[in-house]
């Protein structure tokens, strides 16, 4: 089957009205998966492959004045993965950061440390103590502290840095109600035996925390949940290898069923933007330390780890817009894409100016399908680099890439939502920032093409109803914080 | 012997570290002696024992040139003692 191969379906086809309320400038992306193993170095870490990033105004009730944030990392975990299941990297530093002027450096910080906690369980074998293979030798919950069973559970630290991240002020965010600064991080949602509902299990697990400086509690949720992305994988990368003018729906969402690790932080507008400055610029990173040496002779009796590691934080994943790494950034630079700083997103200016992705899909559907002649792609620079005039560009924006809020949008609960996003004239959705019901493989795909540029003789393809022929939306997910949905159990019984 | 040619491996690198803290170029200069190239088993160490911190930059290895066989044992990439100080 080849795309495009209703020619008259394209030229004619509608879409839907470009409604950016107020946005004088048009906005293209360009790419079809978000980041999952999006460059060659990150597939031999999975752990700290951050794959997916959102940013939105809050939509659960009486919390209109948040800003939720959530960074997946540890993408593609086949649930019954066992006895180890998919814990954090504890040599890694997971951090979220802010800019909230525009100058494309990050004002705060959100780093996350993840703790193993071992309770080395053991049965009497023959008058011997021999310690158990598995990571849970009976059930687990319903409340938190219920990991008596557990052999080895996760809690985690979080920090809230102002300035630089690595020589800012570094403080502890803390439970709100305990006081603490050590969270816990539910265990993964291995079997209906294991933990009996996981649901209210994992709820026990979203804390009140209190941000340093921050008068009104914010909330913090680590854990486990359902892929959030959809898309039609293996057939895109297979050369397009789908109709992307079929139903929305007409394919296999092929990671759906699979897991991620979600780290998710609900935090007041307030505490976020600086001065009158309404738009937020946000993305996630992670660190590993530079060196590692592995060890030929793990001891546990006497602390010796399988490897050590040592060394300064080094950046290893970077993720704020969907799908940039993955389409946009030429493959010899994704590894260096994932180790940048937005400040320095000027050596990468060529990729958007110039994309290749659409010039690929005019080669693969050679007479059907035409890039948009528009050179340099001035859309794709404000989409990415500066957000869009008139909805979320700063007013002191330095060019870099990240995912941008306008804080001053108000949230649509999840029925009002169109999953198009700006594209269906829902401003507070993607691309002004970024909410698990936008459909953001379909949206790019069209805008790859053209649709927003106004003019036809430039973008012929402007109007085509791409899609990869998947979809999703917001009433899929909760209307709570974390949103995301409860991860497939290991087991099915 | 061994020990102090790790000592002195280390102690070069520091000075790099150093060096580069204070503007100045880290290229080449966690060498050995005898020519322009960095030990790597005794970088690796350096890195470890003494760059371990949450305010720490990375430090830049494009400009240098690793030997896989210099350090206690010339000639030999079989040094199973090279990393005892921080295993």
């Amino acid at each position: 089957m080849t795309i495009f191969h209703h020619k008259k379906n394209l030229i004619a086809a509608t879409i839907t009205t470009l409604a950016l309320g107020g946005i004088s400038t048009l906005v293209t992306t360009t790419a079809l998966a978000s980041s999952h193993r999006e460059a060659p170095f990150i597939t031999s870490m999975p752990k700290v492959d951050g794959s997916d990033f959102y940013m939105f105004r809050s939509y659960e009730t009486d919390r209109e004045n948040f800003i939720t944030l959530v960074a997946n990392y540890y993408p593609l975990q086949a649930a019954y993965g066992g006895p180890n299941y998919f814990d954090m990297e504890t040599d890694a530093l997971y951090q979220i950061h802010i800019d909230n002027n525009g100058d494309a450096v990050e004002d705060i910080t959100y780093s996350f440390r993840f703790q193993d906690v071992v309770n080395d369980l053991q049965l009497n074998i023959g008058g011997e103590q021999v310690s158990v293979p598995l990571k849970n030798i009976g059930p687990i919950g319903p409340d938190t502290t219920d990991t008596d069973n557990v052999y080895v559970r996760q809690t985690y630290t979080l920090d809230q840095i102002l300035g630089d991240r690595r020589t800012g002020g570094s403080t502890a965010v803390v439970n709100t109600a305990s006081g603490s600064s050590t969270f816990r991080k539910p265990m993964d949602n291995i079997g209906n035996k294991s933990i009996s509902n996981y649901s209210d299990y994992a709820k026990t697990h979203i804390y009140n925390m209190t941000v340093p400086g921050c008068a009104t509690a914010g909330k913090v949720f680590v854990g486990q949940r359902d892929e959030s992305f959809a898309v039609n994988l293996g057939e895109v990368f297979d050369l397009v290898n789908t109709n992307p003018l079929g139903p929305v729906d007409g394919e296999s969402n092929v990671i759906a069923g699979t897991n991620v690790l979600s780290i998710a932080l609900e935090v007041p507008i307030t505490c976020l933007t600086q001065g009158s400055e309404d738009v937020i610029g946000a993305w996630t990173t992670a660190s590993i330390r530079q060196a590692s040496v592995i060890n030929p002779f793990p001891d546990a009796d006497n602390n010796k780890a399988a490897s050590v590691k040592g060394g300064a934080w080094t950046q290893v994943s970077r993720l704020g817009m969907p799908l940039v790494n993955e389409l946009v950034i030429g493959l010899k630079d994704k590894d260096s894409f994932n180790a940048s700083e937005p400040m320095n997103d000027g050596q990468f200016a060529t990729y958007v100016t110039n994309p290749t992705f659409p010039m690929l899909l005019e080669i693969l559907f050679e007479g059907i399908a035409v890039a948009p002649n528009l050179y340099p792609r001035t859309d794709l620079v404000e989409t990415f680099l500066t957000g869009l005039t008139g909805l979320n560009q700063p007013a002191n924006v330095v060019g870099s890439e990240m995912l941008r809020l306008n804080t001053s949008i108000d949230a649509k609960p999840a029925a009002s939502q169109n999953n198009l996003g700006a594209l269906g004239a829902d401003t507070s959705g993607f691309p002004n920032g970024r909410r698990p019901g936008d459909d953001v493989v379909d949206i790019v795909l069209r805008v790859a093409m053209g649709a927003l540029i106004p003019d036809a003789t430039i973008a012929p393809n402007r109007t085509a109803p791409l899609t990869d022929g998947t979809t999703l939306n917001a009433t899929e997910f909760s209307n709570e914080f974390p949103y995301l949905r409860v991860p497939t159990a290991g087991s099915i019984n | 012997m061994k020990n102090m040619m790790k000592i002195k491996y280390v102690s070069l690198f520091v000075a790099s570290v150093l060096l580069s803290a204070c503007g100045g170029s880290n290229s080449n200069s966690t060498t050995s002696v005898d020519d322009d190239t960095t030990d790597f088993n005794s970088f690796v160490v350096g890195l470890i024992q003494n760059q371990t911190s949450d305010t720490a930059e990375p430090v830049d290895i494009n400009n240098l040139v690793f030997e896989f066989e210099a350090g206690a044992n010339p000639g030999v990439n079989e040094d199973e003692t090279a990393f005892d100080a921080i295993l």
